[in-house]
């Protein structure tokens, strides 16, 4: 099994790349839009800049969780927990930023599982 | 039963020696009689086995029109009048139907090499179209006085070999051969062990409208089509890499382009599972449009998606995934299943 298949499989990459897959959806299939997040991880290369970046992410999904929620009442948007943000950051510092958000934009690239928007 | 083992010495020239290989084979076998034929690559040498009572003269179906292979191969061929010399086509035949035996009994010993010079007696011209790095001047140096460079001979039993494995193996994409394609390509599986019976029947299988956008593109979806269908007959024919010539159109003749080998390791890898073998398949039907003039994302994605396959390295999936997920947004292209996705990610090459 190759690195970025065992990244690929962690649940906190999981989670991460499930949420940036929400991210960047669209409005009108319950997406955020939010493509800022996909350009800055297409970019980023460092490891103080990716925490600087997930942060960013985590503040954008929020808001969109947040209104996912508003615009859906009784409806409970997913989020990536804070045991998902620090395993992220450890696989990024011990595998590379790159390879890491090599594996959560591969996860954006699959298809959405049924009521994913909805926390399980 | 008899068997008869026939060797093709490898020379530096690699698509002349596949073609000489899958030629020689195609004069035991023929297309009448099918005598069970079998090509194995050693790495310095192909042997060529057939278990049968040998013919004693090619099938004459061997010289019939194959599509438009021949003139492919002869398109540098200008027919005139007051030429002395036959038409190649013409001359290759007279050559294996006047000396079959002679040039079968000349394979079957380990010495014989191709004579290869600029001036060979009784050679004949090993033209572009049977191996790029024939092609006039692609070796020599030229400085002050331009000159085309000379051209390459070699003796004619292995030129007239060849001729028949260019005709009946050579794959030359239909749909590449419109006037608004700029570049021509030549491919050939090489036959790590092949039953020829069964490489004609893939080779007849093999849908040859490839995507046009450049030649590495139609290189890979060539590939892509072969490593599906050579997955049902794995123990009957099995390729290790393609060999391929591209040549850029001018308004005369066709000037070299390159060339190389590309290993079907990575792909055969996919194709071992099933989810492997779905994503190969979405990347044919849907990833590599077979025209040409596509534009935009589409033809941005196929030139990426045929880096990365030419080389599964981190930053070719990167460059990748990150165009098509900008399609996906767009509604342009389908999310990946997550298997398929799985697959792909797992032959990686990470640094």
């Amino acid at each position: 099994m190759s690195k970025l298949h065992k990244l690929f499989s962690n649940p906190a990459i999981e989670h991460f790349g499930m949420a940036l897959r929400i991210a960047i959806g669209k409005r009108e299939y319950g997406g955020c839009e939010d493509y800022a997040s996909l350009v800055e991880l297409d970019y980023v290369e460092k490891e103080e800049q990716f925490a600087i970046v997930l942060k960013k992410f985590l503040r954008r999904f929020d808001a969109c969780a947040r209104r996912y929620e508003r615009e859906h009442p009784g409806r409970i948007s997913f989020k990536p927990n804070e045991k998902d943000l620090d395993e992220v950051v450890k696989l990024a510092q011990e595998h590379g930023v790159r390879l890491v958000c090599a594996a959560l934009m591969s996860h954006a690239l699959v298809r959405s599982e049924k009521g994913e928007k909805k926390n399980e | 039963m008899n068997t008869h083992r026939f060797i093709i010495n490898r020379t530096s020239f690699d698509m002349f020696d596949v073609f000489r290989a899958y030629g020689l084979a195609y004069l035991i076998s023929g297309f009448e009689k099918d005598i069970e034929t079998k090509i194995y690559d050693h790495g310095y040498v192909f042997v060529i086995e057939a278990r049968s009572e040998l013919p004693t003269k090619p099938d004459p179906k061997l010289f019939e029109e194959t599509g438009s292979a021949w003139s492919i191969i002869f398109r540098t061929f200008k027919e005139r009048k007051d030429l002395k010399a036959l038409p190649p086509r013409k001359d290759a035949e007279n050559i294996i139907t006047k000396e079959y035996t002679h040039l079968l009994d000349l394979h079957r010993k380990y010495d014989f090499f191709p004579q290869i010079g600029k001036k060979v007696k009784d050679g004949r011209t090993l033209y572009q179209t049977m191996d790029i790095s024939a092609a006039k001047g692609f070796r020599e140096e030229k400085r002050d006085v331009y000159h085309d460079g000379s051209q390459i001979e070699v003796d004619r039993y292995s030129w007239a070999t060849a001729v028949i494995g260019a005709a009946w193996s050579s794959v030359w994409p239909q749909n590449l051969m419109r006037k608004d394609v700029t570049f021509l390509i030549c491919m050939v599986p090489n036959p790590k062990k092949v039953l020829l019976i069964s490489h004609r029947d893939v080779q007849n299988r093999l849908d040859k409208r490839l995507c046009g956008i450049s030649a590495n593109t139609a290189l890979i979806h060539y590939s892509l089509k072969l490593v599906q269908l050579v997955r049902e007959k794995s123990d009957e024919v099995e390729y290790d890499n393609i060999i391929f010539n591209v040549m850029q159109k001018t308004r005369q003749q066709p000037k070299p382009g390159g060339g190389g080998k590309y290993s079907l390791d990575f792909l055969e890898k996919l194709a071992k599972k099933n989810a492997g073998l779905y994503a190969l398949e979405k990347i044919d039907r849907h990833l590599l449009p077979t025209n040409p003039r596509v534009k935009g994302i589409h033809q941005n994605v196929a030139l990426t998606l045929t880096d990365f396959l030419l080389r599964p390295n981190l930053e070719n999936l990167r460059t990748f995934e990150s165009l098509y997920i900008r399609g996906q947004i767009d509604k342009k292209f389908y999310p990946w299943e997550k298997g398929q996705l799985e697959e792909i990610l797992n032959h990686v090459e990470v640094a």
